[in-house]
């Protein structure tokens, strides 16, 4: 298993970024998301707790696509947690198929920044493991992990997109 | 965005602008009282049909049961 952890920073308030994330695809950097949908949502005291489920189009690393017969969609599970009161919000995304060849669990923490009200710090650690055997799970975890990398550059090309379009609406709207 | 179920889409966008009108003018000002819950029965009850018809199902209720994770939150 390989561990990856990676912090960030937007400069956009905490409520933009929680916003922006629910409203994350589509987006011109997530051309591989295919469907979302929301579960299940439900407020507990000044928490609200939701669970979407992502379908995205997986990449396989070409040296693995003729060793498995893999379809190349994954579905992907996202659970939320947004405190407004205490202005913290965790999300834990997995992906439900696939595991063997690789499971990538994704812990993201969003907090105000420290000293800067109109910052947002976006902390990931993830977890990521193959269980395929054959001799291949160093081989493919380092794969996870650089696609993981990747695609939280991609990810963070997406919020900027959103953030823009939020801000452009909040402009509008004055 | 679509949804898992093509013609959950609507629904889905309907749920969805009411969901974020609730969270920037009600949610973030710390006013927590559910709302859109009308609309998004009726949507996840198209989400759930289209997930049985298109047999993930039980992959996605054993995994919304799942407790044992890697990471400590």
């Amino acid at each position: 298993m390989k561990v990856f952890r990676h912090s960030t920073e937007f400069d956009a308030p905490w409520s933009d970024v929680t916003f922006a994330i629910f409203n994350k695809y589509p987006n011109p950097f997530a051309k591989h998301v295919l469907q979302s949908d929301v579960l299940a949502r439900s407020v507990h005291g000044t928490t609200l707790t939701t669970t979407r489920v992502h379908r995205k189009s997986g990449s396989v690393p070409a040296w693995a696509a003729n060793l498995v017969k893999v379809n190349p969609v994954v579905l992907i599970l996202e659970d939320s947690s947004v405190d407004c009161a205490a202005r913290r919000m965790v999300t834990r995304t997995r992906n439900l198929d696939h595991r063997r060849m690789l499971y990538v669990e994704e812990v993201q923490e969003i907090t105000p920044h420290p000293t800067n009200p109109n910052a947002t710090v976006v902390t990931t650690t993830a977890h990521i493991s193959s269980d395929l055997g054959w001799g291949l799970t160093g081989r493919l975890e380092r794969f996870g992990v650089s696609r993981f990398a990747d695609n939280l550059q991609r990810s963070r090309m997406g919020m900027l997109h959103v953030l823009a379009s939020v801000r452009e609406k909040v402009k509008a709207a004055k | 965005m679509e949804s898992i179920g093509k013609n959950c889409t609507p629904l889905k966008h309907e749920y969805d602008a009411c969901f974020n009108k609730w969270y920037t003018e009600k949610f973030l000002k710390g006013e927590t009282t559910p709302e859109c819950t009308e609309l998004f029965e009726k949507y996840r009850q198209c989400v759930v049909a289209a997930i049985k018809e298109q047999k993930v199902d039980k992959m996605l209720s054993e995994a919304q049961k799942e407790t044992k994770f890697q990471s400590k939150i």
